[in-house]
């Protein structure tokens, strides 16, 4: 006899067991449901697919979702350092250094990153002589980036309580044994849920670089599109090859989070 | 722009066919604002320019009310398809593929794929493309479709934007941008100190009107406006209005002229 | 230990939290300081811990002046353990990592003395069986053990204790009881600033009472508890001393 109660809702006791079978009674619905609103449409179209000439072009897709790819993985290591950086410099004594990082964090999340795009390529660069488009996209992105997440990780410094500073104080700590081993180490795992949506966000920013024909996959798919003018066919693998490298992003960090909780 | 386009392509799929029939009521024409001096708007925002004026001509030849309907270039064709627009009237040449999924009016102005190039590149003619060259194309026109297929080893940067193609070529990103004589002409003109133009065409073009397939009624219509346009002279007029610049310059160069 | 004030004043912007404070006190090993909350214990028992810097005054242990140069504070905290009220472990090492860390980058420990000496002041606070778990799987009595612990172990001569108790239960409130006489017998000095009376009366030697900024009174816990001179002592005792 299976009990309804326990397929349909998670129990709320304190370490009862959840029920597989409702979880994933749980998640088919909602899928179907899903599923059945977007075919309901479809029907309504008579539409004539042609996921065959679509098809003719796989190599471009995957061309476009390896340039994606790697795009993304070097602005995020890159990011992250610009970040962290900035977001001690934010909380630095040098005057100088303070207003900069501030200055450097107003203007990248005020303005947009398309426009970041286009006078970074077509000014900043050829002012500089750096011609590589890819090279130049990559810094961009990574300069935009790094402005959230120097933000992220100055909240996470920040969220670290000045008792526990007080703490590492008292036990000998210097400045940088304190950042090294108390703060740091908190500041990390309160970043990390932020963090990674930040890091979704920018592999799908990433799509803003076809502007200057970086032929990464948003811009490959769009050629897709011109040359066979099945827009659904052509965008619908786009959508699923943004899937294939967010939801890792995601299910990683959340497994982080689980790791390096500690109960408080 | 990108996301807009999506947005829009996706959203005409999603939602049903409004497959209203062009018998009566206003013609919706679907044309991209971003074409001067054929597609623009004037200083106040309203739509203006040779397209305009052949699509307000045509309704007034149908006795029609014109709605003239800005798309993204690459979005006319999907949003004919879907009866979102009852015709695309956007300097758009006629293809083989794009005949494939619409159908085509004749065609009513005479062009041809050209090249702007760097003034420090050597290239003189198409064939002085080779696999070191850099080529800078529009994204979902017919010089795109001609780089893919017939230079597919050399460099081909698809652009978005036109005035982005111009740049690259302008600051030596690329050596050539592919593109319709009438626009290459008009760069060239705006940046002497860093361009040449190769303004013979090495693939003629034309332009026509494009249809829904199996519209028949309206588009033996709208052949029937396009010669008495002409023999009333409507392009020469347009001519003289917008392109009187390429008129003379052409004249002295022993080009023909488009209409 | 002997320890003597001389003119201390500490000021927050407007606030003069200590007055022109000069005490001089016998030989204790264990000195309490007790005294109304906001008269200034935990300021000046953070001075004395070389946490907090005076704005004028001198402090001399054992007729020696105490240097307050950042770098000679720094080198000071290193030789003197602390305890606060509460949030003194750090949340995300477990408890013998807590101890053996700053054994291993403060104190120059190996990898395996730390853990050696870690375990050891553990087991001598009944905390063996806790030794991996993480401050929050532990007990508020656990976790003030398990500081203290810390504190001593690298077996340093000054102890300073901050309200040890204020966030306890009775129960645990006896187990940092048990914590202090240990410290006691090892032969270590102590200065504890608590409200809890009885608690300073069982174990210092001789009590301060702060009032306002300023020490009032001072003597053997008993002397002071049961016969101040002045106003505010005696109010203050006889509220405290009925509940």
């Amino acid at each position: 006899m299976i009990d309804c109660r326990s397929i349909l809702l998670r129990p709320t006791a304190a370490g009862s067991v959840v029920s597989y079978l409702g979880l994933f009674l749980g998640w088919l619905a909602a899928l179907v449901l899903l599923a059945g609103f977007f075919s309901f449409a479809f029907f309504q179209l008579d539409y004539s697919w042609n996921w065959d000439g679509v098809w003719v072009y796989r190599e471009k897709f995957l061309d476009g979702w390896i340039t994606t790819l790697w795009i993304s993985a070097v602005s995020l290591l890159l990011s992250v350092g610009i970040g962290f950086l900035v977001a001690l410099g934010r909380s630095s004594r040098i005057y100088f250094v303070g207003s900069l990082s501030a200055l450097y964090v107003e203007l990248i999340r005020g303005t947009p990153f398309l426009v970041q795009i286009l006078i970074f390529f077509y000014i900043v660069a050829d002012g500089y002589g750096i011609s590589n488009r890819y090279v130049v996209g990559i810094l961009v992105l990574s300069v935009f980036a790094g402005a959230y997440i120097a933000e992220i990780f100055r909240a996470g410094f920040e969220s670290v309580s000045s008792s526990q500073r007080e703490s590492a104080r008292a036990v000998g700590f210097t400045q940088s044994q304190t950042l090294r081993y108390v703060v740091l180490p908190q500041a990390l795992r309160q970043s990390l849920p932020p963090l990674s949506g930040q890091f979704a966000s920018l592999i799908k920013d990433s799509s803003l670089l076809s502007i200057i024909a970086v032929s990464e996959l948003t811009l490959n798919a769009q050629e897709v599109n011109s040359f066979t003018f099945s827009a659904f066919e052509s965008f619908l693998p786009l959508a699923i090859g943004y899937l294939i490298l967010t939801l890792p992003v995601s299910m990683f960090s959340r497994y982080l989070e689980a790791r390096l909780k500690h109960p408080s | 722009m990108i996301k807009k386009l999506i947005c829009f392509s996706l959203f005409a799929f999603f939602t049903s066919s409004l497959f209203g029939s062009s018998g009566g009521g206003p013609l919706r024409v679907g044309m991209e604002l971003s074409y001067p001096p054929f597609e623009m708007t004037d200083e106040s925002g309203n739509p203006d320019g040779v397209s305009v004026e052949i699509a307000r001509a045509l309704g007034d030849y149908l006795d029609r009310p014109v709605e003239i309907i800005n798309t993204p270039f690459q979005g006319l064709i999907p949003a004919l398809r879907t009866g979102k627009i009852d015709l695309i009237l956007s300097s758009m040449t006629r293809t083989e593929e794009r005949a494939r999924a619409i159908d085509f009016s004749d065609p009513y102005l005479t062009t041809g794929l050209t090249l702007l190039v760097n003034s420090e590149s050597d290239i003189d003619s198409i064939e002085g493309i080779d696999s070191d060259s850099t080529l800078a194309v529009k994204q979902g026109t017919t010089g795109h479709l001609y780089a893919v297929r017939n230079l597919p080893d050399s460099n081909i940067l698809v652009l978005e934007k036109e005035s982005a193609a111009v740049l690259e070529v302008v600051q030596g990103k690329a050596d050539v941008f592919i593109y319709d004589q009438m626009s290459v002409f008009k760069h060239w003109q705006r940046n002497q100190d860093t361009t040449r133009a190769i303004l013979d065409p090495f693939r003629k073009e034309y332009w026509a009107i494009g249809l829904r397939k199996g519209d028949d009624k309206l588009r033996s219509e709208v052949n029937q406006f396009l010669i008495a346009f002409k023999e009333k002279g409507g392009f020469d007029e347009l001519g003289t209005e917008y392109l009187s610049e390429q008129k003379k310059a052409f004249k002295e160069m022993g080009y023909p002229f488009i209409f | 230990m002997r320890l003597r004030l001389q003119n201390l004043d500490l000021n927050f912007g407007e606030d003069s939290v200590l007055r022109d404070l000069s005490v001089e006190s016998g030989e204790p090993s264990v000195l309490a300081i007790v005294g109304p909350s906001g008269g200034g214990k935990s300021t000046l028992l953070r001075i004395l811990a070389g946490l907090l810097r005076p704005s004028s005054g001198d402090v001399y242990w054992d007729d020696v002046r105490m240097s307050f140069s950042e770098k000679n504070l720094l080198a000071y905290r290193r030789r003197v353990g602390t305890v606060f009220q509460s949030f003194n472990l750090f949340p995300h090492l477990s408890a013998v990592e807590n101890i053996a860390l700053p054994l291993r980058t403060v104190h120059r420990f190996s990898q395996g003395d730390a853990m050696e000496r870690a375990e050891h002041y553990l087991d001598r606070f009944q905390l063996s069986k806790h030794l991996h778990k993480k401050p929050g799987e532990l007990s508020g009595g656990q976790r003030q053990r398990a500081a203290i612990a810390r504190a001593m172990a690298f077996e340093p001569k000054l102890l300073f204790f901050d309200e040890p108790t204020s966030s306890l239960d009775p129960e645990m409130t006896y187990e940092v009881l048990e914590a202090i006489r240990e410290i006691r017998n090892d032969g270590r000095d102590l200065v504890l600033v608590t409200h809890e009376i009885n608690f300073a009366e069982e174990v210092a030697d001789e009590l301060w009472f702060l009032y306002d900024g300023v020490i009032t009174e001072k003597g053997s816990p008993k002397e002071v508890i049961r016969s101040a001179a002045s106003e505010e002592a005696r109010r203050f005792f006889e509220r405290v001393l009925r509940w």
